[in-house]
């Protein structure tokens, strides 16, 4: 067994594999993770999301073929969910006080009414080239994240078969030849060392999104991280936690989004149209807990 | 050529002309991350056959949600936990 252990893009990343003759795979991982801390954040003033986000209407950017093949998957899901996932959010972030990392409690960004267009802003063209259409800003969030433990994962499963587990601060992939079956905890959703439920599992991925963890006052104003896509607005939702089980944790980030905003039938809709077989641990405020797998609704045990 | 031929081919033109310069070329793109590499694209992952698709796709519900009581009981330690993050 080899295990990697770093902080990188305000994350703990964790990652265990059975073990590899390609005895580089720390450094690559490590490369991978740190490049896209650098060059995906939108906190950076001078990296190549920030370039793609400069561009102006009616201009063609070139991009490096990962953050090409990113976007593109996030405003595939874009399309897919009618908007509700939106990786085009950063203006309304920012007018919701959300302008730089965590942590902070509160925000003196005044708040301002910006309307939220629906349209694409942009177009995917070949060569990794991307045209411009619209006046909306990227932010890719929790979806880079996702993608690249993603890409991580699926690379290693490669170099390593046997088992492996990628955690990147609790969203995860992890993968298995059959002998070895992962045992994973839910953590409360104010109480992080203490598990509401947990599951055993083989080959999927995890991902979980709260609305207490980011939040801070804006003018006197509760506001938090999750906005609903389609209206650039903060999500008002009695959900204080979901976690996604998935076979993509691309699919996981979205599906965590998407479970704020509708309600049982209309996720399950949701999972059927997407084609993701799916199960779903909700925490609410009333402090009911339960999962829905399967279109039925399960008590925590 | 009519008027209105000579008219579209020159807007034709111009649009490409204009494309070309409107190109934004970013100098330091960073090369590192190699997709071919990390087999990272979806392109690729389209190209998975069939059964590879299907066993994807079966893969995940190999799972069962398990009582903390129950790994309380048995003193079983989870591997991970995950979080809001």
């Amino acid at each position: 067994m080899d295990t990697l252990s770093l902080n990188t893009m305000n994350t703990n990343f964790y990652i265990e594999i059975a073990g590899t003759q390609k005895m580089d795979w720390k450094d690559k991982v490590v490369k991978w993770l740190q490049q896209v801390a650098r060059e995906w954040s939108r906190f950076e003033p001078n990296n190549e999301l920030n370039q793609i986000n400069q561009l102006k209407v009616g201009e063609i950017g070139r991009i490096s073929p990962a953050l090409y093949d990113c976007l593109k998957a996030a405003d595939n899901y874009y399309t897919l969910t009618n908007n509700i996932f939106s990786p085009y959010l950063k203006l309304h972030l920012e007018q919701h006080g959300y302008d730089r990392s965590f942590p902070f409690q509160e925000s003196t960004y005044k708040a301002i009414q910006i309307e939220k267009k629906t349209n694409k802003p942009f177009l995917f063209l070949d060569h990794n080239e991307v045209l411009k259409t619209d006046n909306q800003l990227i932010d890719l969030g929790g979806f880079a994240k996702g993608y690249i433990v993603e890409k991580i994962a699926d690379w290693l499963r490669q170099v390593s078969p046997e088992f492996g587990i990628v955690d990147g601060g609790g969203d995860m992939k992890m993968w298995s030849s059959g002998k070895k079956t992962w045992t994973i905890g839910i953590a409360h959703p104010f109480h992080i060392h203490e598990e509401i439920s947990s599951i055993r599992i083989q080959n999927g991925a995890i991902a979980t999104s709260n609305r207490i963890f980011r939040s801070w006052k804006q003018q006197g104003k509760e506001k938090h991280h999750l906005l609903d896509g389609r209206t650039g607005e903060v999500i008002i939702s009695p959900i204080l936690q979901t976690t996604i089980i998935t076979n993509s944790l691309c699919q996981a980030e979205v599906a965590t989004k998407l479970a704020f905003l509708l309600n049982e039938q209309e996720l399950q809709v949701w999972f059927d149209k997407l084609q993701m077989p799916c199960a779903c641990l909700i925490a609410k405020d009333d402090g009911s807990i339960y999962w829905l797998k399967g279109g039925e609704k399960l008590d925590v045990i | 050529m009519k008027d209105q031929k000579k008219a579209k081919w020159i807007l034709g033109t111009s649009g490409v002309i204009l494309s070309s310069l409107l190109l934004t070329q970013f100098n330091n793109v960073p090369s590192d991350i190699n997709i071919a590499d990390l087999n990272l694209t979806n392109e690729q992952s389209k190209k998975m056959s069939d059964r590879e698709k299907e066993l994807v796709q079966l893969d995940w519900t190999n799972f069962e949600i398990v009582g903390v009581n129950q790994l309380q009981q048995n003193k079983i330690r989870t591997d991970r936990t995950t979080k809001r993050s």
